[in-house]
């Protein structure tokens, strides 16, 4: 082992225990050899050298005399060398050694310090061979000698006399070896290294004693014996910063990972590393294997912490020699980097810590784990060689604590992670569970689908969610559900969920008008292959495909991306769940998708079971309908039934009963009532059968259409009224009106309007039928009753025949005015009551009429002065066909 | 026969035609007085009148129907005192006109025989 520590720049306190021991055993071996003065050089590694450390000298011409029974005669207790404890810290190796005293200079002896003399002045440095130092140590073997041979033998040609202070006349100089018995322990098989040389020397004023030449033997002795203690020391005193460091690493240990902050870990390893050796710069980097990238975590410059580091990290190529050295099987690169000539190192010296290319001290060491670079420690010294091996050790050792600290810290935070994922996995789990379970409670459509998207939204934290059915045709994808907060679809407000009820209709209608081509686009290939995303091109050709809705939409939206998520019922495609997230731009993560599918594909058979409850629900309702509408219908035929029936049974039975009294004109009109009565009933039981159809059922009326004259329809309607009703029917239809339309249903309405006009009017009113020819464009109808599309297929300018009923009767009241067209229902004072014989109310009339392409409506109606009912039919030429031979088809089955 | 000084005089009410002709014919042979009216509020008109009448009254009429010419006569007494009305109704319409006050029911159709019976207590 080297002395070299010993000139390593040190604290006082470190310093006071070699000097205080090296005096004390330097006097003792003056006393023991009778020496006026004496000086020790100890090896500093640094220079190479031997330096003076202490220079003594008795004041008295009076050899020191042994006083502390320390003689050469029981110097045989230096022999137990093994005796010597080495690892008790507490107790010093002056104190064991018996010199319980504190070491202060003895009485008569004092140091010489370097201005008193030019004679073995303090801090005079000696390369071997130099002066009677330098040659002992080359020697390596004691020497007596006189003054005048000294001066001969290294002081010869010398022009100024050597100015010392007294007049020395013996010499002895012994060499200190390094006691063998610890290389032996340590395992070297080396030549023993030279810790020093010790000087006595005999001067004029002294006792004028001369060295004896058996004296070198106990001078070897003595510096065994020295060696032994300045060894023994310095043990001690690296243990004493063993045992410093290993307090500190433990510190530095224990701050991970309960202390997160690196920066205050690392500042615990810039204190330490400044406590074993020189540090004016550090600079701590890490590399993180999850992301290939290289950090500077901290750095010192000049002894100054360097604040806001860039907070942005490298790829490991871009320090490749950073990266080789770390990789490289040797554990550290030391450099001196003032001395090199080429800037091949700038990439180490030179970054967040400045430029270190000035230093005289560079020292890498990488931070690893087994074979994993996790990062680096690099120091700098503007001193020299201020790394030696043992310091290099240590900080090794620290750099070690340190790496598995931070592996720990990285698995601790690992643990933290997977912990917090399994968290909330739990969490996305229970939201799940919570949307599908109220996805699943849901049976109505639209609640449904809302509660869908918004669950949707939640659970992927998305900015937008659209449900896209699939049409019944199977052509387009229609929105039924849209959850974004923030875009213009929703005027920047939340939609409430139980928002009222036209809002939530306006709303749902824009919604509808977001469509999406699906048969033969993009979208049907897709959705084969399961989820995927729509990316701006594909966007934009389904922009360009699809209606204004669906354009509005993709465009405008700022959609990004769009994850499209097929819903399926077991193999049919319901629809498409579309998510997105406009401001971030991101892929969802494997969970996430997986989760979305999960709730598709819950949300799939939901759907499906609230569909089929609503049809249920339809499908009941429309049954306690029919059933209604079956009692109603019941109810009004037998009404009508009863009429015709009532007259057979009164009039025949008068004729049985009044048989001998009345006339053969009366028995013919009795008789004529009774077969008109009985045609009634076979036309009540044939009309009652096909309105049993279209009432009940909304059969399409079945018709047997042919060109019409409209007159002729009057004037059968007119017969067949006039022999039952009091009023004069006026008609002004002209002979050349003629429609396409089922003769027999046309003149079922004419009839039906004529009685009801009857009905309504005094016996004296005037009931009035006229028609005339107008145009699409032209006719007085109701708001609710224009009919666009024909206006948009044919024009305003379409012919048709108006057909008009003028009453005088009392009039319709208002409220009743559109429940009289209403199926069946009779209002208190109804006119829906079927009519006899020609029909079954206005209802079926409308019916009738705009089966066969027009509209029948109350197109007036004063309260006292009558009402005017109106129909319309599209206008068609007369055929070539005869008057005789249409008469025949309108002849009543 | 007749036991009453006054004959009382028939009256049909009944929006069908058909019906109200048929009892013309009827009661013109038997050799009653006859008079009609075509729904609830042309009767009631005539029902303030002088004369007492024997009324054919029809349940299912516009303007007024049968039921409301019996609500609005009970809120009268001395009308519904000397009035005899005489419903006429089917058989699946009794339930109906159980509630209302009326004096007797034919049921349609009918025979001149049972409408010969029914009015033979009033007249």
């Amino acid at each position: 082992m080297s002395t070299a520590t010993w000139g390593e720049p040190e604290s006082q306190t470190d310093e006071a225990h070699p000097s205080a021991l090296l005096k004390h055993l330097l006097q003792q071996m003056m006393t023991q050899f009778a020496a006026t003065g004496a000086c020790i050089a100890l090896f500093d590694e640094s220079i190479g050298q031997m330096v003076i450390r202490l220079h003594m000298r008795s004041h008295s011409t009076n050899p020191a005399v042994t006083h502390d029974g320390l003689s050469p005669d029981n110097s045989d207790v230096l022999d137990r060398r093994t005796t010597i404890k080495l690892t008790d810290p507490s107790s010093s190796a002056i104190g064991r050694l018996g010199l319980g005293r504190p070491p202060q200079p003895l009485a008569g002896l004092s140091e010489v310090s370097p201005q008193q003399s030019e004679f073995f002045p303090v801090g005079t440095a000696y390369p071997g061979g130099q002066d009677l130092i330098g040659y002992v140590w080359r020697k390596n073997e004691p020497y007596i000698m006189r003054h005048e041979d000294y001066l001969a033998l290294f002081h010869a040609g010398r022009q100024v006399p050597l100015q010392t202070d007294v007049t020395p006349t013996w010499y002895l100089a012994t060499p200190i070896q390094e006691p063998s018995l610890i290389d032996d322990m340590r395992g070297k098989k080396k030549q023993p290294d030279m810790l020093g040389v010790v000087v006595l020397y005999q001067t004029t004023f002294g006792t004028g004693l001369q060295f004896q030449q058996k004296q070198r033997l106990d001078a070897i002795k003595f510096a065994e014996r020295i060696a032994l203690y300045l060894q023994n020391d310095q043990l001690q005193r690296m243990q004493r910063r063993t045992s410093d460091y290993m307090r500190r690493l433990q510190q530095i240990s224990t701050t991970f990972p309960t202390n997160v902050k690196l920066s205050n870990l690392l500042e615990e390893v810039y204190q330490f590393a400044t406590n074993v050796v020189d540090v004016s710069s550090m600079l701590v980097t890490l590399y993180d294997r999850d992301t290939n990238k290289i950090y500077d975590v901290f750095a010192i410059c000049q002894e100054k912490r360097v604040e806001g580091l860039p907070a942005e990290p490298v790829v490991k190529e871009s320090r490749p020699l950073w990266w080789r050295i770390t990789q490289d099987e040797k554990s550290r690169l030391l450099l001196a980097p003032a001395h090199l000539e080429q800037s091949d190192y700038d990439e180490l010296l030179k970054g967040a810590w400045g430029d270190q290319s000035k230093a005289e001290s560079f020292l890498l060491l990488p931070m690893k784990m087994f074979n994993r670079v996790i990062g680096s420690l690099c120091l700098t010294s503007m001193h020299p060689r201020a790394y030696p091996p043992e310091g290099i050790q240590v900080l090794e050792t620290m750099v070690q604590i340190i790496t598995v600290s931070f592996e720990n810290a990285k698995l601790y935070d690992k643990s933290k992670q997977s912990l917090q994922e399994a968290r909330q996995r739990e969490e996305s789990l229970a939201g799940m569970n919570s949307a599908l379970q109220s996805i699943s409670s849901v049976l109505n459509v639209n609640e449904l689908l809302q509660e869908f998207v918004e669950s949707v939204a939640r659970l992927v934290q998305a900015e937008m969610c659209v449900f896209f059915q699939l049409s019944a045709s199977q052509e387009e994808l229609i929105a039924q559900a849209l959850y974004a907060p923030t875009t213009p679809w929703n005027d920047g407000k939340e939609l409430p969920p139980q928002s009222s009820t036209p809002n939530r209709k306006a709303h749902s209608d824009l919604i509808e008008m977001i469509r999406l081509p699906f048969k033969g686009s993009a979208l049907e290939h897709l959705v084969k292959a399961g989820f995927f995303y729509l990316d701006p091109p594909l966007l934009e050709d389904l922009a360009q495909a699809s209606g204004e809705g669906g354009a509005i939409f993709l465009r405008e939206t700022n959609i990004q991306k769009m994850l499209m998520v097929p819903v399926l019922y077991q193999t049919e495609l319901v629809g498409i769940l579309a998510v997105h997230t406009p401001r971030q731009n991101h892929l969802f993560r494997p969970k996430e998708v997986g989760m979305l599918l999960a709730i598709c594909a819950q949300a799939a058979s939901a759907l499906r079971n609230a569909q089929l409850f609503e049809q249920l629900q339809e499908t009941n309702a429309e049954l306690q309908r029919m059933n209604k509408l079956k009692d109603e219908f019941l109810v009004t035929a037998s009404h009508e039934l009863r009429t015709p029936l009532s007259a057979i049974s009164g009039y025949s039975t008068l004729l049985k009963r009044q048989s001998g009294r009345i006339n053969a004109q009366q028995i013919l009109r009795f008789a004529s009532k009774i077969a008109g009565a009985a045609q009634q009933l076979a036309d009540l039981v044939s009309n009652m059968t096909e309105a049993a159809n279209i009432g009940i059922l909304d059969k399409k009326l079945e018709l047997q259409r042919g060109p019409i004259q409209l007159r002729a329809a009057g004037e059968m309607a007119v017969n067949m009224l006039s022999v039952n009703i009091e009023q004069q029917i006026m008609m002004d239809i002209g002979p050349d009106l003629w429609v396409d339309g089922d003769p027999m249903r046309i003149r079922q309405v004419i009839t039906n309007l004529l009685d009801n006009a009857a009905k309504y009017s005094p016996p004296d009113g005037r009931i009035e039928i006229i028609a005339r020819t107008t145009t699409l464009g032209q006719l007085p109808l109701p708001e609710d009753l224009i009919d666009h599309a024909s206006l948009i297929e044919y024009g305003d300018g379409l012919p048709v025949v108006l057909v008009q009923v003028h009453d005088e009767g009392e009039g319709i009241l208002p409220e009743d005015q559109q429940k009289i067209f209403e199926k069946f229902v009779r209002a208190p004072r109804s006119l829906t009551t079927p009519v006899r014989g020609s029909g079954l109310g206005l209802y079926i009339c409308r019916r009738y009429i705009e089966a066969m392409g027009g509209k029948l409506w109350l197109e007036q109606s004063i309260a006292g002065e009558g009402s005017v009912f109106s129909f319309y039919l599209p206008r068609i030429s007369a055929p070539v066909e005869t008057r005789e031979q249409d008469e025949a088809e309108y002849q009543t089955p | 026969m007749r036991q009453n000084t006054k004959l009382r005089e028939v009256l049909v009410v009944d929006d069908d035609p058909v019906i109200r002709n048929m009892m013309i014919d009827i009661f013109n042979l038997e050799g009653y007085p006859i008079r009609v009216a075509r729904n609830g509020r042309e009767a009631l008109e005539m029902l303030h009148g002088e004369e007492n009448y024997l009324v054919f009254l029809d349940l299912l009429m516009p303007v007024m129907d049968g039921k409301e010419l019996c609500q609005a006569l009970e809120a009268e007494p001395q009308l519904s005192g000397r009035h005899v009305i005489i419903m006429m109704s089917a058989m699946d319409q009794r339930a109906e006109v159980a509630s209302l006050n009326v004096n007797s029911t034919i049921s349609k159709p009918f025979s001149v025989d049972d409408v010969m019976d029914v009015i033979r207590p009033y007249m």
